[in-house]
């Protein structure tokens, strides 16, 4: 027997609002997550098969819907299982002005921690409002929730809305 | 080998589950939701279930718990397989009554290792009737083991009231001995050519008593002379199973001929790891090895051991690698060293310590679960 092929172009990923947690598919197509969520053309997701859970008890699922769309700008993180549907397929790589820093953001309901990679010059106001990247993506990030700290999630890539971020800084070692 | 029930709604998971493994022998039956296959359930009769959390009409978790009422399926090996990969779902997922959990982004090699490991977790004992045995082990040494498996001893010595045997199996210079302040004359080079002759009276003029706890050790020898390679550990290990209600076997690091005989006899393996790099690969490749064996011991307990107060590994990091949930957490105790020093099992001379607590949770864990 043939080991089968499995469909990339439907993606499973964890989107975070400030008072829900939809897990759901994305059709991406042959392209990756970052691409979908950063297409300027439409200021919607289109989603199928969403698990709704409450932000409080974030394990516990309290509907199913086959077929949903979600505003962009209400989605204030997404939480990806690889780093590879984090990039976009646009996102190159300069080895030598590459530098990488490591980030506190917060958000309406959460506080991110994690790693974001910058090509050339680091500025913070410059990455938040240059460009037309909507969701940057931060690695090996953790999502604490501001009211309920035990409530955290975590994976090698986040995408988070750059509109609804409130703080951006940079942690930086004693 | 075994008959494995695969629920899922995506059909492109079932045929790799199917495919994965039925080359691992096993027979793979597959339901599309969770009302099929609690029908397949009773016509099928399956030795172990996957199953998705995100399906329609009923969740993994409400399947899970549906098959936990039904009559003689509260111990039947339930892996959740899903996409919702976070700390929390495997804690719902195990709250709802699985066995384990495993994100859909591990490897297949991964999954036939966690259904492997979850049969022989269920399997019977095919051990020889006898007491219980615990063994202690780590690829790795410096981790704790003897620690561990002294301290353990110590408790379950102290607190069942009955002969509890600590067999220290390091061919040469274990620590037992010194942890518990004894210097036993006889040790286990003594039983070395005993195979034929090995008898409970010629075991217990080897073992000497540790008067706190009436634990008795078999102490490893501590001079090169008396210590030749000893060639029938398994042959005192089942004389030891046969002959006392609890045994713990502080076992070498290594997965010699002996060690491997030994295995079957278990009724726990504790592998212990601590935290950093290098005990995280060496707990690995023993999961995988051990997960491989023909005879394995009836179950395999991680146990975290934490050896430093500079940990580099975190608890869930090292979860998350060996996808799996650690069985018991030991803190670091800074005062650890003085008491090998003087010969005191922590676990006696400091009982407020969380260290000894817990060990104690450990040791009531290992003796009930």
């Amino acid at each position: 027997m043939a080991a089968p092929i499995l469909r990339q172009s439907l993606l499973t990923a964890d989107i975070f609002t400030s008072s829900h947690r939809f897990s759901a598919q994305i059709s991406v197509g042959n392209r990756r997550l970052a691409d979908v969520l950063n297409d300027r053309m439409t200021d919607f997701l289109q989603v199928q098969s969403v698990y709704v859970s409450r932000i409080n008890t974030p394990g516990e699922i309290i509907g199913r819907y086959d077929k949903a769309a979600l505003e962009k700008r209400h989605i204030t993180f997404v939480v990806l299982p690889t780093e590879t549907d984090g990039l976009s397929k646009e996102h190159k790589y300069n080895a030598f002005s590459k530098s990488t820093e490591n980030i506190f953001i917060t958000l309406p309901s959460f506080e991110i921690c994690g790693r974001l990679e910058i090509i050339g010059k680091f500025d913070l106001k410059a990455i938040l409002t240059i460009g037309t990247t909507r969701f940057m993506p931060i690695f090996q990030g953790t999502a604490e929730n501001s009211f309920f700290p035990n409530v955290q999630f975590s994976g090698p890539v986040i995408l988070v809305n750059k509109e609804a971020v409130a703080l951006f800084s940079i942690i930086t070692e004693d | 080998m075994a008959r494995i029930l695969v629920v899922d709604d995506d059909p492109d998971i079932l045929r790799l589950m199917q495919f994965t493994l039925s080359n691992a022998k096993h027979t793979v039956v597959v339901a599309p939701d969770g009302p099929t296959a609690l029908n397949a359930i009773n016509k099928k009769k399956p030795d172990l279930i996957i199953v998705d959390i995100m399906m329609p009409q009923m969740t993994g978790y409400q399947f899970t718990q549906r098959v936990r009422a039904m009559p003689g399926l509260k111990n039947l090996p339930i892996l959740v397989y899903s996409a919702r990969f976070q700390p929390i779902d495997q804690e719902t997922a195990i709250n709802a009554g699985a066995t384990d959990y495993m994100p859909k982004t591990v490897a297949p090699a991964d999954i036939v290792l966690k259904v492997n490991e979850l049969l022989a977790d269920d399997a019977p004992a095919a051990s020889a009737p006898g007491g219980i045995t615990i063994g202690f082990f780590s690829l790795r040494g410096g981790v704790g083991v003897s620690t561990l498996a002294v301290n353990i001893a110590a408790v379950i010595g102290l607190s069942k009231k009955a002969p509890t045997v600590l067999a220290d199996l390091h061919p040469l210079a274990g620590h037992a001995g010194l942890m518990l302040g004894l210097r036993p004359k006889k040790s286990l080079a003594d039983l070395q050519h005993t195979s034929d002759s090995l008898t409970e009276e010629v075991l217990n003029a080897v073992l000497a008593p540790h008067p706190k706890t009436g634990v008795r050790l078999l102490a490893s020898p501590l001079i090169r002379r008396a210590a030749p390679v000893v060639h029938n550990l398994e042959a005192i290990a089942k004389q030891i199973k046969s002959a006392y209600p609890f045994a713990i076997f502080d076992l070498p690091s290594v997965f010699s001929k002996d060690v491997l005989a030994i295995m079957p006899l278990l009724d726990k393996l504790v592998l212990v790891t601590a935290p950093d790099l290098p005990s995280l690969q060496s707990a690995a490749v023993a999961r995988k090895t051990i997960a491989a064996l023909d005879a394995p011991p009836k179950r395999v307990c991680l146990v975290f051991n934490g050896n430093t107060a500079t940990p580099t590994l975190k608890r869930a990091s090292m979860e998350k690698t060996l996808r799996t949930s650690l069985f018991a957490e030991i803190p670091f105790e800074p005062t650890l060293c003085k008491a090998i020093h003087s010969g005191q099992p922590l676990a006696l001379s400091n009982p407020q310590a969380p260290f000894t607590t817990a060990i104690a949770q450990l040791a009531a864990k290992l003796l009930k679960e």
